[in-house]
């Protein structure tokens, strides 16, 4: 605290020089709203011709120094008509705003270019600046979760940095990405993971580059019509993320700060040292053996180590923003800097990330214009090792039974966990993984307006990636032994993109509106691996490569993709009632098959506002009624470089010369994957824009489905690529918001969103279940994510075995034949909801999040479940089976589990929670005392994040997936770290 | 005028683009090219070479799997897969065995690519035949391998796509006649082949030359039942190999003994990880049974292979850089000749005398021996190195030993591995084993 203070007060020093300003004289005045004439806050006072401007206040009162020149106030806000007023003699200035009934000025950024939102008939979800603010998230992609209807997001674990995976509307692809495209400021960015070693399933997440709070917008396009202008990288919806620009006006700085405490939002808890013992000595009894003693188990009889509590910890996490912005007629500029420090809840783990960014533009004429976004970011990610991953360090917490002491009467590290040699607490402090990535995005953008409505543009990109991970394991951890190791690795991806663009847009008397835009691609990838290893340090402080004995390894690498392609779109809008688009884009790719390089996607929508029509005058509560519908094609070309061609690599040697190894059969019919949508929806504003409903049906089919069929290993292969299937999904979403109250400057506001889906796997080239991570499966009929093995009927009380359905009725229960569908992991409803309340300065907004009809696999408790293999138990074991007669659902202790520890649905639980995600508090201080302070305006606000969750799962924390990123096997909990809660406390400032 | 530019500039742009699209890859080579002449297939050859040094084959699991299925090794580390192994209850979904699996087809496709193409190009006829004895003596080594195991098996013999995703399993006896007749071709093709430059310099010991064909061509025909021929071939290999015992046992495992006859070439480069996988400084997922400490006379040398074999945590000791894994996996040496040679003579006073002479370097005083004692001889000398389990099933002792060691899980269906389920899963041709 004492930090942001001193910052704030550093600032202020710097910035009261430019508060003082010539001023002439003041005018005063209030602004409400014409609907119910409540105050309105927020709305921009501006004298016209000039940079000097204001803001209304709470009580939408404002104060402004107009100079003599100033004869014309322009008052301005989102949702309402923009009004100017002649000041004339006046020293107060009074206004009623109009609302803005059509909505006229609402805007949808689209691909290459915005629509009028009444005029638009595709389907997007936004989450805006203010939706973002509100959340001390790391990476923008978080800000969509529970935010946008049809979007799940899952983050993978509750690692610093980590990586968090977003599905558009279900998924589409087997083998493919099934990350949406993301594309920041017109320019398609890297997401998902650079990083060359994961630590078991967990992977980074190249979006953290970005700071959330330079967006002013996030758009996800998820229909066809929407989509398809960027073919066949749209399949999985492409999020459109528009940076907050300069606006014509006086400039404005804002600063803020906050800090906040983390803690897992909860954890497993261990049986006692004891208790381990007599379970261990159970075991070993119920299967014939005699019990050890204290002395041969190797315990002192007293330990009781709390692994888990060991490891974990209150965490701090700093974030400071600065950012400023304004501009006149020909010049806008935003700039802005941010710095956060994050320690990870989990010792040994922390995250620190600076950005910066520039956004400028230029109107050197009224013919030509420029301008540029130019955004840096570096980030150092201190890891550790996680996750389906026995080095670990939430998987050595819980699986190191508590019996074994962290550290030896000398205080000394020992290896506590007995044949892995692990010791959680040590092996967290003493490696070092360190990740340094750094992120530059730079657009430059010339237009040249060519006549009345066309404007030619073009622009050029470039998307930078560097990941350095250096990484050290010191001979005293089990990784590092004997002589300590470390290797150290470089990745570099840049993408260049120049993209001329024709953009026509007029409209032509209240008639007809044309909004037109065509234009090219040319997309050049290189990426660069280098990668050196070495072992044998003779000193524990010397542990860069250039003090190892031997260097034992090292490569480098580099591959390219490109990237072609001509697209075209047409809006039209006749009267603002009858609304049609046409798409239309080729693209080539690199990365397919001889007989494949070019395909063509297309979308076309309609949509109709019939409460234009002159029949529904008489419905004066209807504001707005639109019915929309769009069809077409989306592709997906997420899968590596040069997947279709039979390749041998010289990476393998003998006597230390090169030699060939076959890696891949050719495919070379390999081509893109092809996803149809259709959809269809209703968009209402009703009672004065006091409720809003949006609801949409959408039928997604997936066609050529990429896929890594399995052949026999008799081959020499394990796979080839094929497109081998065909995939659906289907769902409904629905997008409410409404003013509930607005009486007597209380104001209560909700807005809620839901979508429901359906996954399902049409068609395979196998009708067999092709198994994949630890117990999930692809079968036909299934949605993606199902969960296939033996179904667990209960514990025999006579016996204290598990009973097995018999599901082929051979009277013998197997794996192999036995195995059935047990759950999936794939989500029939989500969604979130929000309720927001304003009284005077204070604003109180709740906001929770939900997943329904999910199941999760907990392959932890495999482990932690199972006396016979030495590993840490849970208190789940308390409940055990102990003496014939016992009902219960947790089997008999054995040293050898046999069938009870088999992939079987006792593993799998419901996963389906209800979050409180974020409650904010925020008072925003009157404009009065803000500016006796110098100040514009000022906030102060606490949050809470995950502070509630309602759950009945069987492990952690529901929001788990230890294969990061797959596509098949989500939602499996293998020693996955659970996520956090956090409390944060912040200002914010504005000069 | 404006316009004219415009559409000029338009037209430029908007042209078709194949050529920008049209990049090489970098870092593989398409498969047509990859055996063009000698050289490239020379390359290919060591590809194959390479396949066994996979961790899935001599880097840990051909050497180490004997031993953890028999009672040579025990269980010391955490894979449940291992585990399996351990206490002979393995299912069909045990993806380390699937990697065995999958790690020797795959090498087994290279020596048959190699087999084929060598038709398509033209090589000198004395390279040809290099290459060919060679390809020859590691496809059926590899398949070896693998039957020793799984009994019966696919026996791959084209590249053709269709074929190899059908193939049935050859039974176990005619796969035995295969691998002979292959090994005695080889031999023929490798007749007197020398890579060294002066005597014999490390190449000969990591490429197959003659006697590494007729050494492995002993144990094919001592394994297949014929006693006679596995002690011709041996004599052949001790007379006129030219291989020579070492004065101390733990040298033989130093690299290129001059005992070795051939053993898995590994450097820095390839970091053979079977240390690894047997040292406490590594993941000691395998330690040495109290069976086979046991089993170690009083005075016997070559307990000294076995670090602290009384204590808490004995490790075999055979494999020794974890650091950087320069360690070689002996395939065939001299000790395993006279072996042979005596297990077919035995009752003889020449077969006395062969195993003396082993017995002689581990400090041990003569004695006469029975097919027990010899196989108590080749339970010591050759621990470690992947013999044990195969000298119980092919003797039929593998009952009478595993059944005291696994009472309760141990069945005699448990002495041949079950194909993996993956395979019978994707492949109706191929029938598993019996008790799976």
């Amino acid at each position: 605290m004492k930090k942001i203070l001193r910052l704030t007060i550093f600032s202020l020093l710097i910035l009261t020089n430019l508060s003082l300003m010539a001023q002439d004289r003041t005018i005063t005045g209030k602004v409400t709203s014409a609907d119910d004439a409540s105050a309105l806050p927020g709305v921009n006072v501006v004298v016209k011709g000039t940079n000097i401007g204001t803001v209304s206040d709470v009580n939408g009162s404002y104060r402004l120094a107009v100079p003599a020149s100033g004869a014309t106030l322009v008052f301005s806000f989102i949702g309402f008509k923009l009004q100017e007023v002649v000041i004339g003699e006046r020293s107060v200035v009074d206004l009623s705003l109009e609302s803005d009934v059509t909505q006229l000025n609402e805007v949808v950024v689209t691909g290459y270019g915005s629509t009028l939102k009444k005029e638009f008939s595709g389907v997007t979800s936004t989450v805006n600046a203010d939706d973002i603010a509100k959340l001390p998230i790391l990476s923008a992609s978080q800000a969509l979760q529970g935010q946008a209807a049809g979007v799940f997001v899952t983050a993978n674990s509750g690692a610093p940095g980590g990586g968090i995976s977003v599905r558009v509307r279900g998924q589409t692809s087997i083998s493919a990405s099934n990350d949406p495209l993301y594309v920041i400021d017109g320019v398609p960015v890297i997401a998902g993971s650079l990083v060359q070693n994961g630590f078991g399933g967990q992977t980074q997440n190249a979006l953290a580059g970005l700071n959330p709070n330079d967006i002013q917008s996030m758009e996800v396009l998820k229909d066809a019509a929407s989509a398809a202008i960027y073919g066949s990288r749209a399949a999985n919806g492409v999020v459109l993320i528009t940076t907050k620009r300069g606006q014509k006006g006086g400039s404005k700085i804002n600063f803020s700060a906050w800090t906040g405490w983390s803690n897992p939002t909860n954890t497993a808890e261990p049986l006692t040292g004891q208790e381990w013992i007599d379970v261990a000595n159970e075991a070993r009894a119920n299967s014939g053996s005699s019990p050890r003693t204290n002395a041969q188990w190797g315990w002192d009889g007293t330990t009781d180590t709390d692994w888990i509590d060991e490891v974990f910890r209150t965490a701090r996490t700093n974030e400071y923003q600065l950012n400023m912005s304004g501009g006149d007629e020909k010049t806008k500029y935003y700039l802005s800097g941010s710095y956060r420090d994050e320690q990870g809840v989990m010792i040994g783990s922390s995250y620190k990330r600076g950005t910066m960014r520039l956004n400028l533009d230029h109107k050197a004429t009224d013919l030509f214009s420029f301008g540029t976004s130019l955004s840096i970011s570096a980030d150092q990610n201190n890891r550790i090792n996680n996750d389906n991953n026995i080095y670990g360090i939430y998987s050595a917490a819980l699986l190191t039974p508590s019996y074994r002491a962290v550290r030896d009467e000398n205080g000394e590290f020992v290896d506590a966990l007995p044949g892995f040699n692990t010791n959680a607490v040590r092996d967290a402090l003493l490696p070092r993984y360190g990740n340094k990535t750094i992120k530059f995005i730079g657009n430059f953008y010339t237009n040249f307006h060519l006549m009345d409505g066309l404007d030619f543009r073009t622009d050029f990109s470039y998307d930078y990636n560097t990941v350095t991970e250096d990484h050290y394991n010191p001979a005293t951890t089990p990784q590092g032994r004997p002589a300590g190791n470390g290797n150290f690795e470089y990745r570099s991806v840049g993408t260049s993109i120049i993209e001329p663009t024709l953009r026509y847009s007029k409209r032509i008397g209240d008639t007809h509106s044309i909004n037109a835009v065509a234009g090219m691609t040319f997309q050049d990838r290189k990426q660069f691996d280098n990668s050196v290893t070495g072992v044998g340090f003779a000193r524990e402080n010397l542990t860069y490569l250039n003090s190892a004995a031997t260097i034992n390894g090292g490569g480098s690498f580099r591959t390219d993709y490109r990237f072609n392609s001509v697209f075209g779109r047409v809006n039209y809008s006749f009267k603002e009632k009858y609304l049609a688009s046409a798409t239309v884009r080729q693209d080539g790719s690199s990365r397919f098959g001889a007989n494949n390089k070019f395909a063509t996607f297309y979308a076309g929508s309609v949509g109709w506002n019939f409460s234009d029509e002159a029949f529904m005058d008489n419905f004066t509560w209807l504001d707005l009624g639109k019915l929309r519908a769009s069809y077409g094609t989306t592709g997906n070309d997420g899968v590596g470089n040069f997947p279709w061609q039979a390749a041998w690599t010289g990476g393998s040697n003998y006597l230390d010369l090169p030699a060939f190894s076959p890696t891949q059969i050719a495919n070379p019919d390999l081509k893109w994957e092809t996803t149809a949508t259709l959809d269809v929806g209703i968009e209402l504003a009703l009672f004065a824009n006091r409720l809003n409903l949006n609801v949409g049906y959408f039928e997604r089919k997936t066609t050529d489905l990429l896929y890594s069929s399995p052949l026999p290993l008799t081959t020499g292969f394990a796979s080839v690529f094929k497109n081998i299937g065909e995939m659906s999904n289907k769902g409904i979403e629905i997008d409410v918001s409404g003013v509930v109250l607005n009486t007597g400057g209380f104001k209560w506001n909700i807005s809620a969103n839901g979508s429901f889906l359906k996954n399902k796997v049409v068609k395979l080239l196998d009708e067999n279940p092709i198994l994949q991570g630890f117990s999930s499966a692809i079968i036909v009929g299934q949605p993606l994510n199902t969960f296939y093995g033996l179904n667990f009927l209960g514990v025999d009380p006579a016996t204290g075995q598990s009973i097995f359905e018999d599901v082929n009725g051979d009277g013998l229960v197997t794996t192999a034949l036995d195995s059935k569908v047990i759950g999936d992991a794939q989500p029939d409803f989500i969604g979130g909801f929000t309720n927001r309340f304003a009284y005077k300065g204070f604003s109180l907004d709740v906001f929770f999040q939900f997943v329904q009809g999910v199941q999760l696999f907990n392959n932890t408790q495999q482990f932690t479940l199972n006396p016979g293999n030495g590993f840490g138990m849970t208190s789940e074991m308390r409940r055990r089976w102990r003496q014939p007669g016992d009902i219960t659902d947790i089997p008999v202790a054995l040293v050898s589990a046999g069938l009870n520890g088999a992939d079987n649905s006792r593993f799998v639980s419901d996963g389906d929670y209800l979050r409180l995600k974020n409650v904010t508090l925020a008072y925003d201080f009157p404009t009065s005392i803000a500016n006796k302070a110098k100040l514009r305006s000022a906030r102060l606000f606490v949050t809470g994040q995950n502070l509630l969750t309602f759950t009945g799962y069987s492990g952690a924390d529901p929001e788990v997936s230890v294969f990061a990123n797959t596509s098949t096997s989500a939602g499996t909990d293998f020693l996955t770290q659970p996520q956090n809660k956090m409390y944060t406390v912040g200002i914010n400032i504005g000069f | 005028m404006k316009k004219i530019i415009f559409i000029l500039i338009t037209a430029a742009f908007f042209t078709s683009c194949e050529d920008y699209i049209s990049t090489e890859p970098t870092t593989i080579i398409t498969d047509d090219l990859v055996i063009i002449d000698e050289e490239s297939a020379e390359q290919v050859l060591l590809g194959a070479y390479s396949a066994l040094q996979a961790g899935n084959a001599y880097s840990n699991q051909t050497i180490a799997n004997p031993g953890i299925l028999s009672d040579e090794l025990i269980h010391s580390g955490s894979f449940p897969t291992v585990k399996e192994m351990d206490v002979n209850q393995i299912t069909p979904q045990n993806v380390t065995l699937q990697g065995y699996w999958q790690s020797y087809y795959s090498g087994i496709f290279i020596t048959n690519v190699i087999l084929e193409r060598l038709e398509n190009i033209t090589v000198d006829p004395a390279a040809k035949n290099l290459i060919i004895g060679q390809t020859k003596y590691l496809r059926a080594l590899m398949l070896f391998d693998l039957a020793k195991v799984y009994g019966g098996i696919p026996v791959p013999t084209s590249t053709n796509l269709a074929d190899l995703s059908t193939i049935a399993r050859t039974p176990l006896e005619e796969v035995y006649n295969f691998i002979i007749a292959e090994l005695n071709e080889a031999a023929v093709l490798l007749d007197d082949v020398d890579y060294g430059t002066a005597g014999r310099d490390s190449q000969d010991r990591v490429r197959a030359g003659e006697w590494a064909v007729k050494a492995l061509l002993a144990r094919a025909y001592l394994y297949s039942g014929d006693k006679t021929m596995a002690g011709s071939l041996a004599n052949d290999v001790i007379t006129n190999g030219g291989y020579t015992l070492p004065a101390t046992y733990a040298s033989v495992f130093n690299g290129n003994s001059t005992e070795t006859i051939f053993e898995v070439f590994s450097s820095v480069n390839d970091a053979n990880g079977i240390a690894f996988w047997f040292r406490t400084a590594g993941r000691y997922e395998y330690a040495p049974s109290p069976e086979l400490i046991g089993a170690f006379e009083p005075g016997d040398a070559r307990l000294g292979i076995i670090v602290d074999p009384t204590g808490s945590k004995p490790e075999a000791a055979k494999y020794k850089d974890v650091a950087t894994g320069t360690d070689r996996s002996i395939v065939s040496r001299l000790a395993e000749m006279y072996l042979i040679r005596a297990e077919a003579n035995v009752g003889t006073a020449a077969a006395d005398a062969d195993v003396n002479l082993l017995r002689a370097r581990a400090g041990l005083a003569p004695k006469t021996f029975s097919l027990d004692d010899i196989l108590q001889e080749r339970f010591v000398e050759l621990c470690f190195e992947g013999h044990r389990w195969n000298d119980l099933i092919r003797t039929g002792r593998v009952d009478a030993v595993m059944s005291v060691i696994n009472p309760t899980t141990w069945t005699s269906s448990s002495a041949l591995l079950p194909i993996p389920n993956r395979e019978i899963l994707q492949n109706p041709s191929l029938t598993q084993n019996p008790g799976y």
